[in-house]
């Protein structure tokens, strides 16, 4: 793994200079920057109390966050096997699991990013009212848990597939799979299936961590099963992504 | 001694044969030609003898070890120049140089990233980002490129391609002066039959997956005789029966003259007329040699 | 007693019979609105409770029915419109038979906070003075919500500072030697 800080390097500048790159926190900021002019301007909105606009925010913060993950994973190799980079990158000394692992790192670089950039939103939200520390400690967790489980899983599908607009159209499936029970009502969501569902959902068990703990003001014992849920998922996705990047052809 | 052997090489994509039944072998300090029409396998072969593509028979020995095995440390001592080979478009050359010699295990520095640059002609000054670059500056990066872990075996994929005369004949420099300083054994994958016959020692034909030819450039087996047309400064009182070993001339039109050299390398007639006072200002190659016997054998079978 | 006197006083209790009837402009409808219990506050959506009940000898036809809600707030009494406390402000009741009750939820959203006072106002086309029901008041306890002053610096301020410091990244990229000289 000597090489691996050479490309963790590249990632993460490329994350920041690359017009891509910015382009995707602009839109990200531009997001939050609406939501919370909303949270002022519109009669409903204005209405939610601090701990629920900070509850709202970050299932926003962690959406953009997961989007982010899948695009850029999508592009891993995918997109590298496009530009025709993949070919000199494997042509030197590295291996394919040392670029998998830095790419995965750059992921998380993305994430860190996001979440400072969102830091200033969820102060001007939520300063006034409850919990924002553990919403903030919490957000930091389930983010990063959930970056590496839905950029691992699609840097592992971008490893195998040739195109990037294909390993996309599978990552997007899955994030839309996963955020579209969330979007059922609570009570669809409190019936048997509704929880069996949410129980085997990491983006749902995240946000449900969220609501525990920022609106409900529930400890850390009340988070003991999504965070296992979370992490169960988490090795799951670094096992599949190594299987499929033992051997990576062009 | 054979820095290079193949034997019986195969390999298929989706049920397609693309090598079968291939052999070669390259020794220390060859500049080795590698030909063969568009689609022949050539790039599977050179990605297979770099150990990034993985072959379904045969064996592969690349200075003593298996690119399948020890992929990551053979390519610690060769490096390629691809044919199609992408560039991150956000960096600047000497950033590009940078990152690539650290994944060598190379701490360049600033001097060390401009003599690579200056090597291929590009300037060390320019700080514009890559994407900017011409097909010929990143055709030049690419080769600075494959240049900085100093291989021992360096692979060319059409190195010339996008590169005007005068960068083709300094890359030809370039490669003759690193085969003969530092004795680097070099393949060259081309279309071009003239920087075939410019640089290389020994050949070799790929063809309807199979090896048609390997050997050296001039042999029995190459067109004994060349037809060239030379052109001359001033034809006056200069008679084209040029009674020189090896020439056989047959016609002056003009101040053309049109001969047929047999036995002897192209260079050392045209320095042979050089040396005779001959005002020679141009050599066209008509037909026979390399070129003959390329389209002969990959006629052949042709699908 | 004389005739004339038993006359006069019959015609003026009739009289006084006659005008009190009017002055209580239709007496047969009774109609009554009921606050939720418990404390109220800002964002919540109690359910008012309305009465009318048709208390005459005739059947009632084509009552409207309308809510109406004013600010209490000392000093800033006034009329509240009702566009975005409720979307059902009205109804009209097709038919009250004598005897007849009808009852009405009154759904609202509470906005703002302070306090305020509601009434159902009955009007019967036949009639020519509505009845209102007495005027219930409540108070709406304020809760923390979205602090605006903070919001919009970092909403309209950090997209900005973004792109400026992108751009500065990248010029700085641009014209400065690579970051890792000299590793």
């Amino acid at each position: 793994m000597k090489h691996f800080k050479t490309l963790v390097e590249k990632e993460c500048i490329e994350e920041i200079i690359s017009p891509r790159g910015a382009a995707l926190y602009l839109v990200g900021c531009g997001v939050l920057s609406v939501f919370s002019l909303l949270l002022v301007s519109n009669t409903e909105l204005s209405l939610l109390d601090n701990a629920q606009a900070v509850y709202m925010m970050s299932s926003i913060i962690i959406a953009i966050a997961l989007l982010i993950a899948v695009i850029r994973g999508s592009d891993g190799f995918a997109g590298e096997r496009e530009r025709e980079t993949l070919e000199t990158l494997l042509i030197t000394p590295v291996s394919p699991a040392e670029v998998a692992i830095a790419k995965l790192m750059g992921l998380i670089f993305s994430w860190l990013v996001l979440f400072i950039i969102s830091i200033p939103y969820l102060w001007a939200v939520g300063s006034t009212g409850q919990n924002l520390n553990s919403a903030l400690q919490y957000l930091f967790i389930s983010g990063t848990l959930l970056v590496v489980i839905f950029g691992g899983f699609t840097l592992a599908i971008s490893a195998r597939m040739r195109t990037f607009k294909g390993t996309m159209s599978i990552g997007l499936t899955a994030f839309l799979l996963s955020g579209s029970p969330i979007l059922l009502g609570p009570s669809l969501r409190q019936s048997t299936v509704g929880r069996f569902i949410d129980l085997l959902n990491p983006f749902a068990n995240a946000l449900n961590m969220l609501d525990s703990v920022i609106v409900d003001s529930l400890g850390v014992l009340f988070q003991i099963t999504p965070l296992v849920i979370l992490i169960s998922y988490t090795v799951a996705a670094m096992w599949i992504l190594s299987m499929t990047t033992r051997r990576v052809e062009l | 001694m054979k820095v290079i052997n193949v034997k019986s090489l195969k390999k298929s994509f989706s049920g397609k044969k693309v090598l079968e039944d291939t052999s070669m072998a390259v020794s220390q300090g060859d500049i080795y030609g590698f030909l063969g029409p568009n689609g022949s396998g050539k790039t599977t072969t050179l990605r297979i003898l770099l150990g990034i593509l993985f072959p379904d028979g045969g064996k592969v020995d690349v200075l003593k070890m298996d690119p399948s095995v020890d992929g990551e440390l053979l390519r610690q001592r060769i490096n390629i120049l691809p044919e199609s080979h992408g560039f991150y478009g956000w960096m600047r050359a000497e950033e590009y140089l940078r990152f690539f010699g650290q994944l060598y295990g190379l701490q360049l520095t600033s001097a060390d990233s401009n003599k690579h640059l200056e090597q291929v002609g590009l300037d060390p000054a320019d700080r514009r980002p890559i994407r900017t670059f011409s097909r010929g500056m990143k055709q030049r990066l690419g080769i600075a490129r494959s240049l900085l872990n100093d291989p021992e075996i360096l692979f060319l994929d059409e190195p010339t391609n996008g590169l005007d005369p005068k960068g083709r004949r300094k890359i030809h420099d370039l490669l003759l002066k690193l085969n003969r300083e530092r004795e680097m054994t070099v393949v060259i994958s081309t279309h071009i039959l003239d920087d075939v016959e410019r640089l290389c020692n020994r050949i070799a034909i790929l063809h309807n997956s199979k090896i048609q030819y390997e050997g050296p450039l001039f042999t029995p087996q190459i067109e004994k005789s060349i037809r060239y047309q030379f052109h001359l400064a001033d034809d006056k009182n200069i008679s084209y029966t040029w009674n020189f070993p090896g020439f056989s001339c047959q016609e002056k039109k003009g101040q053309w003259v049109t001969c047929e050299i047999k036995d002897i390398h192209p260079d050392k007639a045209l320095s042979l007329l050089v040396q005779k006072g001959i005002p020679i200002t141009e050599a066209i190659q008509v037909n026979g040699g390399l070129e003959s016997m390329y389209l002969k054998l990959t006629a052949q079978g042709k699908e | 007693m004389k005739k004339s006197h038993v006359f006069c006083l019959t015609l003026t209790i009739f009289v006084v019979i006659m005008g009190n009837c009017y002055a209580n402009a239709t007496p047969f409808i009774q109609v009554a609105i009921k606050a939720p219990t418990g404390a109220l506050k800002m964002g919540d959506r109690p359910v008012f409770k309305g009465v009318v009940q048709n208390s005459g000898h005739r059947d009632l036809q084509g009552l409207v029915v309308y809510l109406s809600l004013v600010s209490l707030n000392p000093g800033h009494e006034h009329p509240v419109d009702l566009e975005d406390w409720s979307a059902q402000k009205a109804i009209r009741i097709d038919k009250l038979m004598p005897g007849e009750t009808h009852k009405q939820d009154w759904p609202m959203r509470l906005i703002q906070s302070g306090r305020f006072g509601v009434a159902l106002t009955v009007v019967d086309s036949l009639e020519n003075r509505p009845v209102v029901s007495e005027l219930v008041p409540f108070d709406i306890q304020t809760k923390p919500t979205v602090a605006s002053n903070r919001i919009l610096p970092v909403a309209i301020g950090e997209p900005l500072l973004l792109l400026i410091f992108f751009s500065l990244f990248y010029l700085i990229h641009t014209r400065s030697p690579t970051f890792n000289e000299g590793r």
